[in-house]
């Protein structure tokens, strides 16, 4: 027979249940971001800096479903120090600049062709340092709730003479603490 | 409030939460092709076009977290996936199909990869994963065979499933014309031809 301590259970019970998926969802996000930055320290991947340009064999992989066909400079933004400006060197086929937050959600994004009119970089800045003034910079800018973030350049080099160039271009990227001086 | 009766309610809200998590790691683990509202499903090719976006949902944002994680969002790229043929069937290691790119006239860029059942690229012979536009510029005869043969050379329109436990293809379209993708039809995109399979298939 069914008691009010049967109902009031099935209650909670569904309510912490749909808790417990919902709470689940978004938490695989935030590991699998952890886990990516683990990876890529692991290479050796410093962090406010970009390491040089990678193109993704069967043998050096460490992201799923990563292109073959493209050079990958990667990143690992650490904000706790204050705000960190990253931008791309110009490149002449398809490229993306790309900053991931911690929910691996696309925060900002702008293409590095030289034919594309955009501003090729931009001010990541947590919540704690919105008042230092990111004025003057020509840098679009971004504030986000955590430390910690990844930039990722994409660079379209199928080949390895295009993959080659690439490495040159990425001499003209830039992952720094931002300072107004 | 009885002993008995607190840990009656306590155990279903513990089980609730087993229960919800359990649920949201299984449906997000076994990717075979997105699930979101935006979901594009083009024969055996889907595509979701919040990828990469704080629009995107939790589920979708979760699955693509755990099998394609740092996406590009849709006004960088376009990505649809398959892992079936044309006719409904999985992709095997076994088989080999032709896939017809002609079609693919109206996007400035693309590109075809093989990735196995984790999503990683599988070792080949060739290390050869991917066909592009720049390999084979379009006309009217552009054709993609995937082959379980391993390849002695390296040929432009050629992809080996040697090693590539369940297959799977991703299509990637770079700087996509968005108004046309939200317009495209089954038509549009290549369809997966299985030739033939060896064994028993």
């Amino acid at each position: 027979m069914m008691t009010f301590r049967h109902i009031i259970s099935f209650f909670l019970f569904v309510l912490a249940t749909c808790l417990g998926y919902q709470v689940t969802l978004s938490a695989i996000s935030k590991i699998a971001m952890k886990k990516v930055d683990a990876r890529f320290k692991a290479r050796g991947l410093p962090v406010n800096q970009f390491g040089p340009p990678l193109k993704i064999t069967a043998e050096n992989q460490t992201v799923v479903r990563s292109s073959p066909d493209l050079a990958y400079s990667i990143c690992r933004i650490d904000l706790s120090n204050g705000p960190v400006e990253v931008r791309g060197g110009v490149w002449e086929g398809y490229s993306s600049l790309t900053i991931f937050d911690e929910n691996t959600d696309a925060i900002f994004v702008t293409s590095l062709n030289e034919n594309d009119d955009a501003v090729r970089g931009v001010i990541i800045s947590p919540y704690k340092f919105i008042s230092l003034s990111f004025q003057n910079s020509g840098l679009d800018k971004r504030i986000i709730k955590s430390d910690f973030a990844i930039a990722l350049i994409r660079r379209l080099a199928p080949d390895e003479e295009s993959y080659d160039r690439a490495k040159l271009a990425a001499k003209d990227d830039v992952c720094k603490l931002f300072t107004t001086q | 409030m009885r002993l008995s009766t607190f840990f009656f309610i306590f155990g279903a809200i513990l089980l609730g939460l087993i229960c919800g998590a359990g649920y949201a790691l299984l449906s997000t683990g076994s990717f075979s092709g997105f699930s979101g509202k935006d979901r594009l499903e083009l024969g055996p090719w889907t595509a979701d076009l919040t990828i990469g976006s704080t629009a995107t949902d939790a589920k979708t944002r979760a699955m693509v977290a755990r099998r394609g994680i740092l996406a590009l969002p849709q006004s960088e790229a376009i990505y649809f996936t398959a892992f079936k043929d044309s006719e409904g069937r999985t992709l095997k290691e076994s088989c080999s199909y032709m896939l017809d790119m002609s079609g693919l006239n109206f996007v400035e860029w693309w590109s075809l990869t093989i990735y196995d059942e984790d999503g990683f690229l599988p070792k080949n012979t060739q290390a050869n994963w991917s066909v592009s536009s720049a390999q084979l510029p379009y006309n009217t005869a552009s054709q993609v065979i995937l082959t379980p043969e391993s390849q002695s050379l390296k040929l432009a329109n050629f992809l080996p499933l040697e090693n590539t436990r369940m297959p799977n293809l991703l299509l990637r379209f770079y700087k996509p014309d968005l108004a046309r993708v939200k317009n495209l039809t089954e038509n549009d995109l290549p369809t997966i031809e299985r030739i033939e399979c060896r064994g028993s298939e």
